[in-house]
């Protein structure tokens, strides 16, 4: 392959990436509590997604039917309650679940329980006299509580395996019963200590978690978080590895979720929607067709003269649609591709994410409060997710026809340099 | 024929089930009989690498392979061999270069 000068500066500028950039979030991506939040988080997103649907029906956009469904909305609204307010509650039992697996001699089910016992009494303490719990906490208000109590729990109950706090059995008792009997002592001793944390030394763990998250929040709902975004999924699409569990999936996964489930609330409340960042969000402007907008791009490349490209196009299309794009990223490939790298970093999906923001902050279009499943095709992604918003739809068609205007003249360049070498073979 | 039993790991097992296909089609060609399912690799944890005969991994999670081939050992597998599947032939899901590849690994 014909190499030029500019080729050679982006080969050193990936080489950069791949040397200094990627192996620190990597590390950080891969690090135990992490991953086992992240595998949790997305366990429970299907919950999240049915919690969402009720939503959609007490708020449809044409006043006429919205006013039919009028006199449902209460009980249509328990539905939304009950799973999307719950959803940390749930979140509790596959952290547990999760994190146990971290170490051999733990019982996931066991863990399960100890988190949500512990994390039940943090966040809501039973008032006896009335007999009722206060569960603002289960909702995305107490998600960091969560993990904080999560990670304490397993933790300590490794740490109390690993020196023997704990009470033995003789080897001819069932795993199974010796491990229930096993966990009683360091699980008396957790509950006892979040129980004297909260109920009598009376020191509110969730409240002064979401005093400490709430500017943590402020910044992961700007533009420059989103900037910041696209680009580290860009770079580290670029060497290849897969962006989105580093940044959109990784770090900033919890607060997309807080910020989305407070959309919620406010839609349900019938209040102005507050954040713009959301994971539909990031699906609707930073990823038609996958990173690097690839769908425009592999439309472009349907009929192309080059057998090659032609090929990866055809197989390429119909997971593009549903937002999986790794047949373009390694078949034509655009990882490591210098010619790429420009449109592929910088042009696409930056653009995009800078497209949406802006139409959103400025009230072209509207924030995302349902969520729904990332592999939803484009056009119906916006529409769904801002629970049938037609100018987010018309929003992201235009998108997609300046990212086909700004793909053009790479395709067709790449096109040319393919078709030259497959002439030559 | 030669029973083979496989795992192929990517992010979120969504462009690792294209594989699968691919390597389903190709493996009778070579004589073999495959059997290969795809897996997220955020949850390798909770993985059974019991009866495996090779564990193949995507290239865009090649980040996490050493991870995962420490914690294979720790579970007793030490000497399973893992495979890094090439951009390319990922990609362009070649099933058939795949299943050369993995022939070749395993001798």
């Amino acid at each position: 392959m014909k190499t030029n000068k500019f080729e050679a500066t982006m080969d050193k500028f990936s080489g950069w990436i791949e040397q200094y950039i990627a192996p620190p979030l990597v590390k950080m991506g891969n690090q135990r509590h992490f991953a086992a939040i992240r595998a949790a988080l997305i366990r429970t997103i299907p919950l999240i997604i049915i919690g969402s649907l009720p939503l959609i029906l007490t708020s449809l956009p044409v006043e006429s039917l919205a006013n039919a469904m009028a006199p449902y909305a209460e009980k249509l609204n328990i539905l939304y309650a009950m799973t999307m307010n719950f959803m940390t509650l749930y979140l509790a039992i596959s952290l547990g679940a999760e994190l146990a697996r971290m170490y051999e001699e733990q019982d996931a089910t066991i863990i399960s329980i100890v988190t949500v016992a512990c994390y039940i009494i943090t966040v809501a303490p039973v008032n006896l006299a009335d007999n009722v719990l206060d569960v603002t906490g289960f909702s995305a208000k107490g998600m960091f509580t969560l993990f904080v109590v999560a990670i304490i729990v397993v933790e300590f109950m490794h740490f109390a395996y690993k020196h023997n706090i704990i009470i033995r059995l003789p080897k001819s008792v069932p795993h199974g019963i010796a491990q229930s009997f096993a966990s009683l002592l360091p699980m008396a001793l957790l509950l006892v200590f979040f129980w004297l944390l909260r109920v009598v030394i009376g020191f509110d763990l969730n409240s002064v978690l979401n005093m400490v998250v709430s500017p943590l929040l402020a910044v992961t709902d700007t533009w420059y978080a989103a900037l910041i975004c696209a680009l580290l999924l860009q770079l580290l699409w670029f060497v290849g590895i897969h962006g989105g569990s580093f940044t959109v999936w990784g770090v900033m996964y919890p607060f997309l979720l807080a910020n989305i489930a407070d959309n919620a609330a406010a839609v349900a409340a019938g209040t102005a929607v507050p954040h713009i960042l959301t994971e539909p969000f990031f699906y609707s402007w930073t990823m038609i067709g996958g990173v690097g907008m690839t769908l425009p791009l592999v439309v472009l490349w349907m009929k192309s003269k080059s057998p090659h490209l032609r090929e990866v196009a055809r197989l390429s299309i119909i997971p593009g649609i549903f937002c999986v794009n790794e047949p373009v990223m390694f078949g034509v490939p655009i990882v490591l591709n210098p010619l790429m790298f420009l449109p592929f970093v910088f042009l696409t999906s930056v653009l995009g994410t800078m497209y949406g923001y802006i139409l959103t902050a400025i009230g072209w279009i509207s924030p995302a409060y349902v969520q729904i499943p990332w592999t939803t095709p484009p056009l119906l992604q916006p529409y769904l997710s801002t629970g049938g918003d037609w100018r987010n739809v018309v929003a992201q068609a235009i998108l997609f026809v300046i990212m086909g205007i700004i793909w053009y003249p790479f395709a067709k360049l790449y096109e040319r340099r393919c078709i030259a070498e497959e002439g030559e073979e | 024929m030669r029973k083979i039993n496989a795992v192929i790991l990517c992010a979120s097992a969504m462009s690792s089930s294209m594989i699968v296909e691919a390597l389903q089609k190709a493996a009778p060609k070579k004589d073999i009989d495959l059997t290969v399912s795809c897996s997220a690799s955020l949850r390798y944890r909770t993985f059974d690498f019991s009866g495996l005969d090779i564990v193949m991994i995507a290239p865009q999670v090649k980040g996490q392979m050493k991870d995962i081939q420490k914690f294979a050992a720790e579970k007793g597998y030490p000497d399973l061999p893992f495979m890094l599947i090439p951009m390319r032939e990922y990609g362009l899901a070649k099933g058939e270069a795949l299943v050369d590849q993995m022939l070749k690994i395993l001798g």
